[in-house]
């Protein structure tokens, strides 16, 4: 039997079974079936804000940035990075340019409310319930009264949306990287076991890290190593695509418990080879990026719906 | 004069002008005809008519969130530190330090959450019900994960042997039993079942926390193996957290599991 030691196991890492580094590229922004799935590039960044309200920043590489309302510039001056204007129905608009260490974002506030750029909002905006077409700012539907939520749930769906990505791609690099990992080390475990082949299964061998086995304890930890990789990496896998799939009902727990596994398996990886813990240093980070930006989101949009 | 088109009206709530044929205001949903429901029903009182949305509160629901990642992260930080240390020199005798580390990082977190965690400690939350809910854990415990780990073993699956500790560094049974029995058993507890699932269950409620602590108190062990079964131990622990009000009782199952190895081992 097995200890339930946090202690006792992790101090185990470096000779128990191992399980890959596995690296991805950045998933791509919410793809569904109206969403646009590009996303709009840096110089040009558009809202449809309702039917009668397009608005669009441009920012060409060397000239001034300049503010379009339905096609037509929009008369106004940028007042450190803030632009106020109002709207043809009156309303007052503005849009900042906001950056940190790390990104940079321009905002459109309409009557204080944040609005989520077109990459972020489905082109044909339908209630979920009723199926009634709604527009971007209705916080409920005018036709069965379903409560929808402020626009901003758009740009925390798409967090979301690229965290169960990410999620589905770390099932699938499991997946590859213990069939491959299977193969490759086959050689190796044929090579020990062929050394072993000289002893018999109760002869007493020299203690590896301070422990003393018998040839025979020795042989199935070396088979055990070699089927280990496989089934741990397929496990993993599983329990992603698990995660991924029960994210379409529950996405905070699902993300959360899906961040803490990636983290352990880098700290495994590193416990088992140091070396890993440089590898693919920066898409890791942007990994964890994702994961985390999408535990915002789904934070947010619990919070949201109570 | 056309009198079919809709005359366009404000909402009698929240003043927002209302869409041709609305059946609800689009920004508070107030009602603004009468809906077509059944007999009986009364239909003056529409579902969201006087509800007013709430502030919303996820800045505070996030720092919970980071205190639980936090912990997690040091203590995922104090593995790696020891399992790198173990690869430098294999005969080093780490596992105390750790402890001890671990100890002071969890004992922090109950510091700052101190009210919770002593009312989860206090001996009077140990009566006659929690010793019966302890009864039924250990029972499920003892019988489904016994069964399952005596399977694995069967498979010829390798786990690493607690006692192979006495062999390396000379501890002695009452060592061994404390390190790795008694004390894994208090700060596992006060971290995953007091400060982490405390967090959780303000953010996720009571049935999403309980599931997502167990994830996090198998996949702190380090070895995916046996996240299955130390996910239904975290499970066990966490039920009798919630049965109880106590951490007591999960303490004492969770020792009695860690002795129970200790135990066997030696005797295997």
């Amino acid at each position: 039997m097995r200890e339930s030691g946090l202690i006792v196991v992790a101090c185990q890492g470096g000779s128990g079974l191992s399980f890959g580094t596995a690296t991805m590229p950045r998933p791509p922004p919410w793809d569904d079936n109206n969403k646009i799935s590009e996303g709009a590039p840096m110089s040009k960044i558009e809202w449809r804000v309702d039917n009668g309200t397009h608005i669009v920043v441009r920012n060409p590489t060397f000239s001034r940035r300049k503010v379009e309302l339905n096609g037509q510039p929009v008369d106004g001056e940028w007042d450190a990075k803030r632009f106020d204007f109002k709207l043809a129905d009156g309303r007052a608009a503005d849009i900042e340019l906001k950056s940190d260490g790390l990104s940079r974002q321009t905002e459109l506030r309409v009557a204080g409310k944040l609005i989520p750029d077109a990459r972020f909002v489905p082109k044909d905006l339908r209630c979920p319930a009723c199926k009634a077409e709604i527009q971007l700012l209705d916080e409920f539907c005018s036709k069965c009264g379903h409560e929808l939520g402020a626009p901003e749930r758009f740009v925390y769906q798409g967090s979301v949306q690229g965290a169960t990505s990410a999620i589905r791609l770390l099932a699938a690099l499991f997946a590859i990287f213990g069939v491959i990992m299977f193969f490759v080390m086959g050689d190796q475990t044929d090579a020990a076991l062929k050394n072993l082949s000289q002893f018999e299964d109760h002869e007493i061998l020299q203690p590896i890290d301070g422990v003393t086995y018998t040839a025979g304890e020795l042989r199935t930890r070396v088979v055990w190593e070699h089927r280990g990789v496989l089934i741990v990496n397929l496990m993993l896998s599983a329990i992603m695509l698990v995660l991924a799939w029960w994210s379409r009902w529950k996405a905070l727990p699902a993300i959360l418990i899906a961040t803490a596994i990636y983290v352990a398996v880098q700290v495994v990886s590193a416990i088992v080879d140091p070396q890993t813990i440089a590898q693919g240093i920066i898409i890791k980070v942007v990994v964890i990026a994702v994961l985390v930006k999408g535990i915002k989101g789904a934070l947010s949009l619990r919070t949201e719906n109570g | 004069m056309d009198s079919e088109s809709p005359a366009v009206v404000d909402c009698a709530r929240c003043g927002a002008k209302l869409r041709a044929a609305a059946q609800f205001c689009a920004r508070c949903g107030a009602r603004t005809a009468p809906a077509e429901e059944p007999a009986g029903t009364d239909s003056a009182s529409p579902p969201n008519q006087g509800w007013v949305p709430e502030p919303v509160q996820s800045l505070y629901r996030w720092d919970e969130l980071r205190a639980v990642g936090w912990l997690y992260g040091l203590l995922l930080l104090t593995s790696l530190i020891c399992g790198l240390a173990y690869s430098v020199d294999p005969d080093g005798d780490f596992g105390f330090w750790m402890t001890l580390v671990d100890a002071v990082v969890i004992l922090s977190f109950a510091a700052r959450y101190r009210a919770e965690t002593v009312s989860l400690l206090h001996p009077s939350t140990f009566g006659f019900h929690a010793l019966k809910m302890l009864s039924i854990a250990a029972a499920v415990q003892f019988i489904a994960l016994g069964a399952v780990f005596y399977l694995l073993e069967k498979t010829g699956l390798p786990f690493e042997r607690i006692t192979d500790e006495m062999q390396r560094h000379d501890y002695s049974l009452w060592q061994l039993l404390t390190l790795y029995s008694l004390a894994p058993a208090v700060f596992e507890e006060i971290a995953f079942r007091g400060v982490i699932f405390g967090r959780l269950r303000q953010v996720l409620g009571d049935r999403e926390g309980w599931l997502v602590q167990a994830a996090f108190f198998s996949v702190l062990h380090l070895s995916p193996v046996i996240f299955p079964t130390h996910f239904a131990m975290g499970l066990i622990f966490g039920w009798l957290r919630m049965r109880t009000g106590s951490l007591l009782p999960g303490m004492v199952l969770h020792a009695a599991w860690n002795a129970a190895n200790i135990v066997l081992e030696l005797y295997q």
